[in-house]
């Protein structure tokens, strides 16, 4: 009787914890989200597979996943602009500092802080446990601590207070999230307000994140420190041979008009949001798994406007980073129930040097 | 007839247009009023009569933003637009406005005197055009390149914007 009663009250805190999911997006981690024995392993869904752009764009307006929802960026702005219009309307005596000030605590909560801190902290752990993991034939022991030194140096900058962002003020009513090294060496993240308002999934904080943490670590990055590691040659090669990078007349690597720098910056979210993904997500419904692949990139997408014209000078167009980048990449292929892709290139890898990799094929 | 007679002026008529001459010319060489940084100051009268502030740039991400701020027979209109969309449109009654074009042009001045840095192409780059009548100043710029003049002038704009005073 006593065990009848402990099944029965597991299966409802089950139950309850699936509904709260659902009724209060934006609150809950991966972990808060899970619901413990239940695994399901997708059935292969052939057209999204063969285009996961289409299945993951073709859906408008707000997206759901068991962590939270990804609305469309425009959403986001103007929602941060009506707020910093109310602040305005309700204390019209105010100057401007002030009323930034109040909106950096309306929008930077305590709460939405924390959840992207410790996203943060998971992408941090998580790259620098993927550029461990690399061979020493791909990294060596001195490429290894360079680029985890990198990684390690780079802050997330949050406010409030609204002097964190003095210098970007207008940044509290955006949605970007960028990269930046400063010219007095410091590496630093810094997130738009407007972000935090149109993207509370947990998975989408990881995919934007990681790609932004891996511009620490780009090559172009790397190489305006002096840093040269072959094994990034290697693997812009491949993304050039693969059509990952724009091939223009005009391109100069690293320069204008390449997009080497955020090719290489999507390759290396997907492979973080995949061990996310993995890590998390495997335990959800069928459903849910697939929310949450698809609002990792969610953002992605064109947006819902006729006049929408995005500029492609440096990063790819949507498709070929939906699809070719991280819809190719192999375990978010598994995660998906999705065979490799038939016919085309090897996805671009991290590859030791040809004479090891020659003699790891006679072995 | 010789240059001596030619030259021969009475001094009367010398002094009588010499004086107004002369400080027709000293005004000519006065220089013009100046702010704070020792650049050109406009007329705010002028400025709302006839004048225009435009940015476009770019953040972080491949979206192109814009503010327009208008103003036409002290009628002033402001804007801002994301990805050519248009996120907010608003008349402002701004006795603000004449200050704001003024730091936007000293911030033209200011950033034409730096020479522009040698380096990989801009990610963030950025064009700010000030009109006043026929008078037009236009900058292209690299925001990583500056130290947040550009940002502050772009929050500004809003303030005014949403503020509409």
């Amino acid at each position: 009787m006593r065990l009848l009663l402990r099944i029965a009250c597991f299966t409802l805190l089950a139950f309850f914890a699936t509904t709260l999911n659902s009724l209060d997006p934006g609150i809950l981690t991966p972990e808060n989200a899970r619901v413990p024995g239940i695994v399901r392993a997708p059935a292969a869904d052939s057209g999204a597979c063969r285009n996961i752009h289409k299945a993951v764009c073709q859906k408008k307006g707000v997206t759901r996943d068991p962590t939270g929802t990804v609305r469309p960026d425009i959403e986001g702005e103007i929602q941060a602009l009506r707020a910093y219009e109310e602040i305005i309307r309700a204390h019209p005596d105010w100057t401007s500092e002030q009323v930034d000030e109040e909106l950096v605590r309306a929008i930077y909560t305590p709460k939405a802080r924390a959840r992207l801190q410790s996203a943060f902290e998971w992408v941090r752990k998580n790259l620098e446990k993927q550029i461990q993991r690399q061979p020493d034939g791909v990294f060596t022991q001195a490429h290894k601590q360079a680029l985890r030194r990198r990684i390690q140096r780079t802050v997330l900058e949050l406010p409030p207070p609204m002097s964190v962002y003095a210098d970007e003020p207008e940044l509290f009513t955006k949605n970007d999230v960028f990269y930046e090294r400063l010219q007095d060496g410091r590496l630093r993240l810094r997130v738009g307000g407007a972000y935090i308002l149109s993207a509370k999934s947990w998975f989408n904080f990881i995919f934007t994140l990681a790609h932004e943490l891996a511009h620490a670590i780009d090559p172009c990055e790397l190489r305006s420190e002096g840093l040269a590691i072959p094994a990034y040659d290697r693997l812009s090669e491949c993304f050039l041979a693969n059509g990952l990078i724009a091939s223009r007349e005009y391109r100069t690597e690293c320069g204008s008009h390449d997009q080497l720098s955020e090719t290489f910056a999507d390759w290396i979210a997907a492979r973080v949001a995949a061990d996310a993904l993995r890590a998390f997500a495997t335990e959800f419904e069928v459903p849910a798994l697939k929310a949450a692949i698809t609002n990792s990139v969610r953002d992605l997408c064109e947006q819902d406007d006729p006049q929408s014209e995005l500029d492609t000078q440096f990063h790819p167009a949507p498709e070929i980073r939906i699809d070719r980048i991280f819809g190719r990449n192999p375990q978010i292929r598994t995660l998906l129930g999705c065979a490799p892709p038939t016919g085309g290139p090897e996805y671009c890898n991290f590859t030791p040097a040809l004479p090891e990799r020659a003699s790891r094929l006679e072995r | 007839m010789s240059l001596k007679n030619t030259a021969r002026i009475p001094l009367r008529l010398a002094a009588f247009l010499g004086i107004p001459l002369g400080l027709l010319a000293a005004c000519a060489n006065v220089p013009r009023a100046s702010s704070p940084q020792g650049l050109h100051a406009f007329d705010p009268q002028e400025v709302l009569s006839d004048s225009q502030v435009e940015i476009n740039y770019t953040l972080g991400h491949n979206v192109p933003r814009r503010m327009l701020i208008e103003a036409k027979d002290r009628e002033i209109l402001a804007s801002t637009f994301v990805d050519h969309r248009k996120l907010a449109e608003e008349r402002i009654e701004s006795p603000r406005y004449p200050e704001f074009l003024q730091k936007a042009s000293d911030f033209i001045a200011k950033m034409t005197r730096v020479p522009a840095s040698e380096g990989p192409g801009c990610r963030t780059p950025f064009t700010i055009t000030v009109r006043v009548k026929a008078s037009i100043q236009k900058l292209q710029g690299c925001r990583m390149s500056e130290d947040g003049g550009l940002s502050r002038l772009v929050k500004e704009g809003e303030f005014l914007l949403y503020s509409k005073k």
